[in-house]
């Protein structure tokens, strides 16, 4: 006769099993976070509130216009495109989402990712915070503003979970006009939206804070989310 | 690539051995040959205790990454393992909870719900039990799974959970009178 541990032993173990090393995604530990020492971190907050504070009183004191900053094309060190150190094998054909220089219009592209290692969804939301080669084409979508996405729940029950790396993301960044808010939040929304939760179709979206585990409100670089699951589900990607 | 300025946070790097010593400075512990040591184990933990492979290893890479950024405050450097399967039986329960505010939203069209693919390869009474195991409450689950897989002692159990080792009995006790009776009997037992 089996018993209940013995069955329940055996169960386990057949999941477990299941995964194996060539499963697994992440290719290397997580360095240490290097820290600043006290000095350094307080010469380093003092300069960037006195950039800022030029940043801001520049306009009044030359006089010169005062058009909204736009967003400059930069070169994230922490970003890298497809290392060879990562699994190679199945990608996955998905769409990401540029803006259209000089206009608030959202241009699909499709781009290929791996099926293995790093949250696919979050390879995506990289992919789209690269600035694209194609001329005319811009990337909107902040680099490391989101560190993690998850789908809570099953099925069309489920829904996207973005966590921020910062709570500062919640508000719009004073280089981002609002213009540019609106239009990054739509790219990240429609970027996640083309993964397509369960049979294609479209699932909420839920806001969360690295390290906790309460919803991180209802605004994205400033700009409110769709109020309601039809809306947060039929985002304009046009 | 888009402007804005990253905000630090930790990131997976290659090649990188982060070493944490113990009170004295005197044994250090690498992080990088306990990941290549552990994580597989980690993960078939974190598996069994959230069910999704990439929520897994999400979960086990946080754990690493919250014990990488503990440098120097280990003061028992063979408590590295017990430290990281508490961290990761933490995460699990996060990510259940997450899990049960979404499940919380009635949706206003009818509901298809779907099972994990993966689950469907493995055997009938396999996933009988994997089943009855999922509806037992999360600490009872969490007792089972770290008892009959991990192999803990209850003291280990009772070290992960931060709960008691009277509480590590009464609770795989009363977890396996409830699972016996969710479980349908064997085919070989009618």
């Amino acid at each position: 006769m089996t018993t209940t541990e013995d069955r329940l032993t055996a169960a386990l173990n057949a999941r477990a099993d299941q995964v194996q090393p060539e499963d697994l995604g992440y290719a290397a530990p997580p360095a240490a976070p290097r820290r600043l020492s006290r000095v350094p971190r307080a010469a380093a907050f003092a300069l960037g509130a006195a950039a800022a504070v030029a940043a801001i009183a520049a306009p009044f004191v030359l006089g010169g216009p005062s058009s909204p900053p736009r967003l400059q094309p930069g070169v994230q060190p922490g970003l890298e495109s497809p290392s060879p150190s990562r699994p190679e094998g199945k990608t996955l054909s998905k769409i990401v989402y540029y803006g259209r220089e000089g206009t608030e219009s959202l241009v699909p592209r499709e781009v290929q990712i791996p099926e293995r290692g790093v949250s696919p969804v979050l390879r995506a939301l990289e992919l789209a915070a690269e600035e694209p080669t194609e001329a005319g084409l811009t990337a909107i979508v902040p680099a490391d503003a989101i560190s993690a996405v998850g789908f809570d729940g099953f099925g069309r029950n489920g829904a996207f979970s973005l966590t921020l790396s910062d709570p500062a993301w919640i508000d719009r960044p004073s280089d981002m006009t609002i213009a540019d808010a609106r239009m990054a939040q739509r790219a990240v929304l429609c970027t996640v939206q083309s993964f397509g939760g369960v049979k294609g179709g479209h699932q909420p979206i839920h806001l969360y804070l690295r390290g906790s585990d309460r919803p991180a409100g209802d605004r994205l670089f400033g700009i409110p989310l769709p109020p309601t699951k039809d809306q947060a589900m039929n985002v304009d990607c046009s | 690539m888009s402007s804005r300025q990253p905000r630090g946070g930790p990131c997976v790097s290659r090649g990188i051995t982060t070493r944490i010593l113990d009170g004295d400075g005197v044994t250090p512990v690498d992080v990088a040959e306990l990941y290549a040591a552990h994580r597989l184990r980690l993960v078939r933990l974190a598996l069994l205790l959230a069910d999704d492979l990439g929520t897994a290893e999400d979960i086990v890479q946080d754990a690493f990454a919250r014990f990488a950024a503990r440098g120097g405050h280990l003061r028992d450097p063979g408590a590295a393992l017990g430290y990281l399967r508490t961290s990761v039986v933490n995460g699990c329960r996060s990510t259940l909870r997450r899990r049960r505010t979404a499940r919380a939203y009635v949706p206003p069209h009818e509901v298809e719900p779907d099972g994990p693919d993966d689950r469907a390869v493995l055997s009938e009474e396999h996933r009988e039990v994997l089943s009855s195991l999922d509806r037992l409450a999360a600490r009872q689950r969490e007792v089972l799974v770290l008892r009959y897989w991990s192999g803990l002692s209850e003291i280990e159990i009772a070290s992960a959970l931060g709960i008691s080792t009277g509480a590590v009995k009464s609770t795989a006790s009363r977890a396996l009178s409830a699972l016996q009776q969710l479980l349908p009997v064997p085919e070989e037992d009618r």
